[in-house]
């Protein structure tokens, strides 16, 4: 089972992080489960349909983990996170979302990161 | 710097130099003596020999700090490759801090995925001087596509959702161009072309450092989390009217 993580190089909800303390993070949260750190690929900050976390995930095999620093990394646009919590269902591979202290392999666990993501959108509507 | 080098970055994104013999030797003992093996037969493209892969990220960030601790060092880099870099960026110049990739065969930790460097915010005014510290070709080396080929990719990624990074990869390898440089010669290249390297399937190792040039008065964009002067660039050459400005505080004045 590996493990794989990804990195955003804009604002995520209420953090902004640089993408090397990103790695620290990252390459600790490894380190505690003992796993081998490679280095995270990060997401083009143009990017509108989130190409690189799509293409992470067609490159997982069944059971593996993505690693994640929050469930706000996942996509604005709701299509594409829908789709996206779809395939790690289907593929049986375990989120971890390290801020939130959320690991989520089932659909139920997958639900509730969709629906707090959901509830920060409308508690904090842009007109 | 000569036609023959604009007319390439132009056409094909980068151009190929030879370092100034004096500094590229400084840089290439100051890594060996940091590495510290006690072989004295070593060869830097062994490193695979006597480094496991789990003990390579460790390597990887006490190489990253003593380098850039270290000011000669960062002075010998410039100054290894000065002319061409002026002949890029002008005279005035800012760079990141130095980094350094070690790509041992078969690691799949280490990879730098296609990517351009504006994907993290970087500037699209910016140069990188890439240095192997070893002979490199194939995928021991990196790959660049060329600027039309790389706007074309580009635009997919940044519009089309049915396309992804395998998708592309496969469709576009054929123009991978892979670049083969000996010891002592030094790449010089746009990092808004495309570019990035592969499990290194030679049986050597690659040890490279890179480094971003710019002018310290480059435009600026409204990107969010654009990398800007004093947090990822430092001032190299700032002249006389910079430096004045810096001294006194005119811009108060102006400024609301």
């Amino acid at each position: 089972m590996k493990f794989i993580s990804y990195i955003q190089n804009k604002p995520f909800g209420n953090y902004y992080i640089p993408a090397r303390f990103q790695y620290v993070i990252l390459r600790d949260y490894f380190k505690k489960n003992n796993k081998l750190f490679s280095l995270p690929q990060g997401e083009p900050i143009f990017s509108k349909t989130s190409i690189r976390l799509r293409t992470i995930i067609k490159k997982l095999n069944k059971f593996d983990n993505l690693i994640l620093l929050s469930i706000f990394v996942l996509p604005d646009n709701r299509l594409i996170r829908e789709e996206i919590l779809k395939n790690l269902l289907k593929k049986k591979i375990t989120t971890h979302f390290i801020f939130e202290n959320i690991i989520a392999k089932d659909k139920k666990e997958y639900d509730r990161v969709l629906k707090d993501i959901k509830l920060n959108k409308l508690t904090n509507l842009k007109g | 710097m000569q036609k023959k080098n604009i007319q390439s970055l132009l056409n094909k994104g980068y151009f190929i130099i030879k370092l100034d013999k004096k500094y590229y030797r400084e840089l290439r003992n100051f890594i060996i003596k940091k590495i510290d093996n006690k072989n004295k037969n070593f060869k830097l493209n062994d490193l695979h020999k006597t480094v496991k892969i789990s003990n390579l990220n460790k390597l990887r960030i006490s190489l990253f700090k003593s380098i850039n601790k270290n000011l000669k060092f960062k002075n010998n880099l410039f100054n290894s490759a000065e002319k061409f870099i002026e002949g890029c960026v002008g005279s005035e110049i800012c760079s990141s801090d130095v980094n350094l990739s070690i790509q041992m065969p078969n690691d799949d930790t280490s990879l730098l995925e296609m990517h351009a460097d504006f994907f993290s915010g970087e500037s699209l005014f910016q140069i990188n001087l890439w240095i192997p510290f070893v002979n490199v070709k194939n995928t021991q080396s990196m790959f660049i596509i060329e600027p039309s080929k790389s706007f074309e990719i580009l635009k997919k990624i940044k519009n089309d959702k049915t396309i992804n990074f395998q998708k592309i990869h496969k469709k576009y390898s054929k123009n991978f161009q892979w670049l083969n440089l000996k010891s002592g010669e030094a790449l010089i290249f746009s990092p808004n072309c495309l570019h990035g390297n592969t499990i290194n399937k030679e049986n050597k190792t690659r040890i490279s450092i890179n480094i971003r040039y710019k002018n310290i008065f480059s435009p600026y964009n409204k990107t969010k989390n654009e990398k800007k002067i004093g947090g990822f660039y430092k001032m190299i050459s700032p002249k006389a009217v910079t430096l004045f400005n810096l001294k006194h505080n005119f811009d108060e004045i102006i400024q609301k």
